[in-house]
């Protein structure tokens, strides 16, 4: 089993184990791997099935007997932050300017890391904000991100069209909530092609934890985003696990915190019932009809909010 | 010395694959109509032959997510399924040709695998990219 993209910078990993059962072959062997791959590579992927014999030969070694290839890989799926944005402005609490963060620290930060980190929190931020029909505080934050995304060297690599669609639909909720998804999406692809999945990784921990932050104040009054802060759970793991992946000393004491904030979603109880999904073919549609809840009471949120606070106070500061 | 050259080559090759799957992911986003907001995170993996990908994910309850799945460069090359917990067969394309896109309509949260291969009666390696949208 190959697990999507892997969060550390050894990737791609795939090409390194094969290659390890032919490394100590002539380089003229070596050569014509070369010559193949640059031949399947160039044809744009569309390749008849009598060009892979040899790849799947220095597979061989790895491949189960399912005929599934074990590498060691890093599962990272984060919801949008826009998802939890939505929940919460329908949860009718009031928007509160004072939950985000500093736009003056926008300039602040020196690390790649820290301002990976950063541009999901202002990304957050501007998801938060467009869902409460803020136009000109959504422009300032845009500013932000596209400043911290200009300095990670992300801003030259996506499409200007998008950038300058966002800038004038600022005070458009929808189109904010959509081209910003593109935008982070964009990000997303540019560092995972530039193998730098570490900070692409960052981005969405930032994000994450923002979106978190402020859906606590609203979970406090209202049950259906405690619920949703509860079914984090899967999330929280995968991040816990992001961080260890990218095993940067510097973030250590971000790790710690995860690590605590992890076994606080470990003790929430769940329940699974699984029931046979309809499809609608013509609509292209399947409806997932499976039962399940995770529990939270308001201690446990409680708990939640103060770690995530801390982790948020670590990333900002 | 052939390690050195080894290397190397090993580097040019991964540099054209993924930005093969670069351009991939970008070509794939046509799938994820207006309705749909992006995820902003596209899945993504370099398969040859049987190998399987897999991720997962989380489906929040009261949300319609739609998956794309693209592989070389037409639809219809990339078979993915979707698993609950218990490893229980949500969806899988391949009932239905393979298609390039589908819509889930999710009534309870639920922590989802998603494996995708290439149908090796199309194409025998490449990028293989999932990409997911949601609407409330």
């Amino acid at each position: 089993m190959y697990l999507f993209e892997d969060t550390s910078r050894t990737k791609p990993k795939v090409f390194i184990k094969r290659s390890i059962s032919m490394s100590l072959r002539p380089t003229f062997i070596g050569s014509m791997f070369l010559v193949v791959s640059l031949v399947i590579l160039s044809t744009g992927c569309e390749q008849p099935t009598t060009t892979n014999t040899a790849t799947n030969n220095a597979d061989s070694n790895s491949v189960s007997g399912s005929g599934t290839v074990k590498l060691d890989g890093q599962i990272i799926s984060i919801p949008s932050p826009n998802q939890l944005a939505i929940l919460v402005r329908q949860s009718n609490v009031p928007f509160k300017q004072e939950q985000l963060h500093d736009l003056k620290k926008s300039d602040y930060y020196l690390s790649e890391q820290k301002k990976a980190l950063n541009l999901g929190i202002y990304g957050a931020d501007l998801a938060y904000i467009a869902n409460f029909d803020k136009g000109q505080l959504a422009n300032d934050y845009f500013d932000a991100v596209g400043k911290v995304a200009g300095e990670l060297e992300i801003l030259d690599h996506i499409d200007g069209k998008l950038v300058s669609r966002l800038s004038n639909n600022i005070s458009n909720r929808d189109s904010v909530l959509r081209l910003s998804s593109q935008f982070f999406h964009s990000a997303d692809r540019y560092l995972k092609n530039n193998k730098r999945t570490d900070l692409a990784g960052l981005v969405l921990l930032g994000g994450w934890v923002e979106s978190i932050h402020f859906a606590s104040e609203a979970a406090k009054s209202n049950d259906d985003v405690r619920k949703r802060i509860a079914e984090q759970k899967h999330a929280c793991a995968s991040l816990t696990n992001l961080i260890m992946k990218i095993n940067d000393p510097s973030l250590d004491s971000l790790l710690d915190q995860m690590v605590e904030l992890n076994n606080l979603y470990s003790e929430l109880s769940s329940s699974y019932s699984y029931s046979k999904p309809i499809t609608d073919a013509k609509e292209k549609t399947t409806y997932i009809t499976s039962k399940s809840s995770v529990n939270m009471d308001l201690k446990q949120l409680e708990a939640v909010s103060n770690r995530i606070e801390a982790i948020r106070s670590i990333i900002i500061q | 010395m052939n390690k050195v050259i080894f290397t190397l080559l090993l580097s040019v090759i991964a540099t054209m694959g993924f930005a093969q799957c670069d351009s991939l992911a970008g070509s794939c986003e046509k799938h994820i109509s207006q309705k749909y907001i992006s995820d902003g995170q596209a899945y993504r993996a370099l398969l040859t032959g049987q190998e399987v990908a897999e991720f997962k994910t989380t489906l929040f309850g009261g949300n319609t997510y739609r998956f794309a799945a693209c592989s070389g460069e037409s639809d219809g090359n990339l078979v993915f399924r979707i698993y609950d917990q218990d490893k229980n067969l949500l969806f899988t394309n391949k009932e239905y040709s393979n298609a390039p896109y589908w819509d889930f309509v999710i009534e309870n949260t639920m922590v989802v695998s998603v494996e995708a291969n290439l149908d090796q009666t199309r194409l025998a390696s490449g990028c293989a990219v999932i990409i997911i949208g949601f609407k409330k």
